[in-house]
């Protein structure tokens, strides 16, 4: 996939998971990992990029293992700016599902009707 | 762990990261892997799910489209000597009367000391003990010492690539210097006409004071910079400073131009100070006949702390 455009989905990502509650680096990483293929040579530099814009902060809180962790915690302007993502990540992945199941949703249905095409420009030839 | 740790800070450094950001990425990245090894994961689960480090150091840094700065030629210098290191930082103390100075990287393992001219170089002292480099000019005769030969000599002195400069501390007369392309944490320069020039480097807290030496820095980071003059003139060019600048002028002139930093304090007396996309977030103008004049395309909010002048315009704005 094109890293810009994964880089924005992944910046979508990290916000969503931070929306719902404070967490520690690794625990992000892992939240997002489950669900896409995704290191965290990609999401740390998302991390600090939006903590330096001020869309998170950053606070220490000790953890079972001994050394404390560092906790994000999205701010008033990361809410902002999540929300103004959100919609435009709607808007634009509602478009993009229109135009490609615009054919019917069924794989099989789809393939059918290619091939007869397919065979027709063929016999035309 | 401690592996993976090592490779990327190498790849920060190579990126030129200020050392306090090469810091807080490692801590972050200590604790992550702590957390993965409480979590029992394997050494190669680690790796695959954290990656490649010199793909993460590109993505953390903003230095990526800059090459580095054209090195001297070491062909045109003698190798004087050559020092084995054996740690991740050196510190630097040169004392010099009028020779001029370029400070650079290699991607050679020792740091080495060139020159080149016909001075008797053996007056010079020259040390590499606990990972200082020393190398002053002869003192014997005190300020007055003057040489035989009236010929030029110039030094050329090289840092390997992946070891930063704890410590620059660079003291001389006349002597002008270049650095480029390396990594300090600390720099304290002193010199009475010397010019200073650095390009592609980052400097952390840097302090400097010179009389009448111009200062010219092109594609610099700097945790922060204090900066004195009597007369000298600084130009700077692409140069983010993460803290405060602090400028301190007479009669010299400043010329600021894609440059950003924190709080910007600037005291001059006659010396005109031009910024051009220059964002301070924060300034303290003081100027007697100087004018202050800062013209930015971008609208972007900057506070003003203190604007003090006698008979100099300032002037904030497009």
């Amino acid at each position: 996939m094109n890293a810009q455009f994964k880089r924005g989905i992944i910046e979508l990502c990290v916000l969503s998971v931070l929306v719902e509650k404070d967490m520690y680096g690794y625990l992000i990483i892992n939240k997002l990992s489950d669900f896409i293929d995704v290191n965290e040579n990609t999401i740390y530099p998302i991390l600090r990029r939006l903590t330096k814009e001020d869309y998170f902060e950053t606070y220490l809180e000790e953890s079972n293992e001994g050394a404390p962790r560092k906790y994000y915690k999205m701010t008033e302007k990361g809410f902002i700016f999540y929300l103004q993502l959100r919609e435009e990540w709607d808007s634009f992945i509602g478009g993009v599902y229109q135009i490609i199941n615009q054919g019917g949703k069924k794989n099989e249905e789809i393939f059918r009707r290619f091939k007869t095409r397919i065979n027709q420009t063929k016999d035309d030839s | 762990m401690k592996k993976y740790l090592e490779d990327l800070r190498q790849e920060l450094i190579k990126q030129k990261m200020t050392a306090k950001e090469i810091e807080e990425i490692i801590a972050d990245h200590e604790e992550m892997i702590r957390t993965a090894l409480a979590e029992g994961l394997s050494v190669e689960e680690i790796k695959a799910k954290f990656g490649d480090p010199s793909q993460l150091a590109e993505e953390l840094s903003d230095f990526d489209s800059k090459e580095d700065a054209e090195q001297e030629e070491t062909d045109d210098y003698v190798l004087w000597q050559e020092f084995e290191v054996n740690d991740e930082s050196v510190s630097i103390n040169v004392n010099l009367l009028s020779e001029d100075i370029t400070y650079q990287s290699t991607d050679e393992t020792k740091v080495k000391v060139f020159y080149c001219g016909k001075r008797k170089i053996d007056k010079y002292e020259l040390s590499f003990e606990k990972n200082e480099l020393r190398l002053s000019a002869p003192r014997k005769f005190g300020f007055h010492f003057s040489f035989n030969n009236e010929d030029d000599l110039t030094f050329l002195i090289e840092i390997p690539k992946n070891v930063m400069i704890n410590e620059l501390k660079h003291v001389a007369v006349s002597s002008d210097m270049e650095l480029k392309n390396l990594i300090v944490k600390q720099m304290t320069l002193n010199t009475t006409s010397g010019d200073l020039k650095v390009k592609h480097a980052s400097l952390g807290v840097a302090k400097w004071h010179t009389v009448n030496g111009d200062i010219e820095i092109k594609e610099t980071k700097f945790l922060s910079l204090n900066s004195s003059q009597v007369n000298g003139d600084i130009s700077m060019k692409e140069v983010t400073i993460d803290g405060d600048f602090k400028v301190n002028t007479v009669s010299g002139d400043v010329e600021l131009q894609e440059v950003t930093c924190d709080n910007f304090e600037v005291n001059t007396v006659s010396g005109d100070v031009n910024g051009k996309e220059f964002y301070p977030k924060m300034v303290a103008l003081k100027s007697v006949s100087g004018d202050i004049s800062i013209k930015n395309k971008e609208d972007r909010y900057i506070e003003i702390v203190k604007k003090h002048s006698v008979s100099g315009d300032i002037h904030i704005g497009r």
